[in-house]
Formats: structure tokens, sequence, C-alpha cells
């Protein structure tokens, strides 16, 4: 970035905050919405039941024992707790669930970052106590 | 005023400027145009980019709904020398207060032209975004899930 529009970047950050709505943008470029001035409010909703199962998907992906171990530190495309694909980034692990016969169409898949196992300290045993 | 829980990562090896703290967040999405519905992808906090960062594998794989930017207009940005399109996005947060309510917000973010090989695979979620909601970043203290937070008012 160039040191002389710094200034006019840092000055549009602090616009940005009060224009917030424009044209949509790629495929929707003819459709217009309208100019707005002050920040948008925050809208509040729950989880649909869609959305939930979506969620149960993901949180069962982050903390299932067995998923971590097995793909720990890699990112896996999930569909009602099966791995469908596995890979570095989003986009391998996108690509090689896509790949499968079966696998459902994209919007249904979770694509989550899977933590790495968790090492819990020993225990000491009963009969220690 | 909101919370929403952070949680550390234990990705260390990529070479970013991010403080390995994540957080759930669902995007608004195309479902079938111009139906949405939300997706999750969880965002790490970048406290070392300025704005945020949508790649381009998360930006396909949700179909995001994005609108333009008017402010930005003309203004040449990139991200780790790739060009970048700038626009806004609906980011939904989780609620601790009232458990299950997500918030929204509209996202300012950039939009790499192409991926990065070895970049973290989670949308980043930049400074820009602090300062537009007046966001505290709480990381030191004790509490529920470590005490680690953002505070949205």
């Amino acid at each position: 970035m160039k040191a002389d529009s710094a200034d006019r970047i840092r000055d549009r950050v602090l616009l940005s905050s009060e224009v917030k709505k424009g044209a949509i943008m790629s495929r929707e470029q003819t459709k217009q919405t309208p100019m707005t001035s002050g920040p948008i409010p925050s809208t509040y909703s729950y989880l649909t039941e869609e959305e939930k199962k979506m969620n149960e998907d993901y949180e069962w992906c982050l903390n299932d024992p067995d998923v971590r171990r097995q793909y720990g530190g890699q990112v896996v495309a999930a569909h009602q707790r099966r791995i469908w694909g596995a890979g570095r980034d989003l986009g391998a692990a996108l690509d090689a669930a896509l790949k499968q016969p079966d696998c459902p169409p994209k919007k249904f898949l979770v694509l989550v970052v899977v933590p790495y196992p968790i090492s819990l300290p020993s225990t000491p045993s009963s009969s220690a106590m | 005023m909101s919370t929403t829980l952070l949680s550390f990562s234990s990705l260390a090896y990529y070479p970013t400027l991010t403080a390995r703290f994540c957080a759930e967040a669902w995007w608004t999405c195309y479902s079938s145009p111009p139906h949405t519905w939300r997706k999750r992808l969880d965002v790490v906090l970048a406290t070392g980019e300025p704005f945020s960062v949508i790649v381009p594998a998360a930006r396909n794989f949700l179909d995001l709904e994005i609108v333009s930017a008017p402010a930005w207009k003309g203004i040449w940005m990139t991200w780790l020398g790739i060009p970048c399109q700038v626009g806004r996005v609906t980011l939904w947060l989780p609620s601790h207060e009232t458990p299950g309510q997500m918030r929204s917000f509209s996202l300012l973010a950039l939009f790499p032209q192409q991926d990065v090989p070895d970049t973290p695979p989670f949308i980043q979620l930049g400074v820009q975004f602090l300062l537009e909601y007046n966001i505290q970043v709480v990381l030191n203290e004790t509490g529920p899930g470590g005490g680690k937070r953002l505070l949205i008012p």
C-alpha cells in the first residue's frame, strides 16, 4: 500500500462506519439497495432448526475425540456426523468432499478447522488416594 | 452490551499476525438467490490486520451476500500483495448472555482475488471491526471460557 494513500484510507475507515449500504457487488450488480447514513443497528435472532443441525455437526467436529485425533490440524467437510473430506485448507477439504460420489451438496456441508487433540495430564489412580 | 467468548486456537503454524483466539461466527449467505440463510464459519481475531480478510475459498464456500462499500470505491487495497475488492457482509456473533441468540453486524472486509498458500483457514477479524463497533477485547481475566471475550456495546 502506498504511503500517500494511507491518510485517505484512515479517513475512510472512519467514514465507512457511517455509510454501510450501496450497490450489490459481484453477480448482483444490477440490483441497488438504498444508501443509508448512520450505523445500521444490529438485529437479533435465534438459530433455526436447520441451522441448529448444522451447528451440531460443527461442534461435533470441534469436540469429538476421534475426529480431533484423526483430523487435528486439518480442515474437514462434514454433514450429519460424517466426515466427507479433509485437507490442509478450506478449498482442499471441500474439493475432497465433493469428489465423493454420495456427498451432499455444498450448501449442506460444514467446513471446520479441527483442533489438535488435547493431551490431558495423567490422573492419580484410585489406589493412590 | 453483548459478550462473545473467544477460544484459544491450537493452530500455530501460520505465519500471520493473529492473536490465535477464535470466535463462533455465522454469515448471511445465498441459498438460492435472492433468498439467504446463515452458515457457520468461525473467525480468528487478527489483531495484526487492519482489516478483516475473507479469502476466496471461504467466500466461495459460503456464497456470501456482499454489499459494496461506496466509501472505498477507487481505493486500491492489497493483502499479502494480492489485490482485493472491498465490501460488506453480514456477520452474526453469538451472545453469551442469551444462549442461542445471534447478533448481526455489517462487516467491512477485504476479498483477495486469489488464495495465498499457508495462510490461516479462517476468516480473519481485523482491527477495523473492533474500532467501528467500539468493541473491547478482554484476554487477561479469568471467568467463563477463560475470560477471553469480546465486549460489544
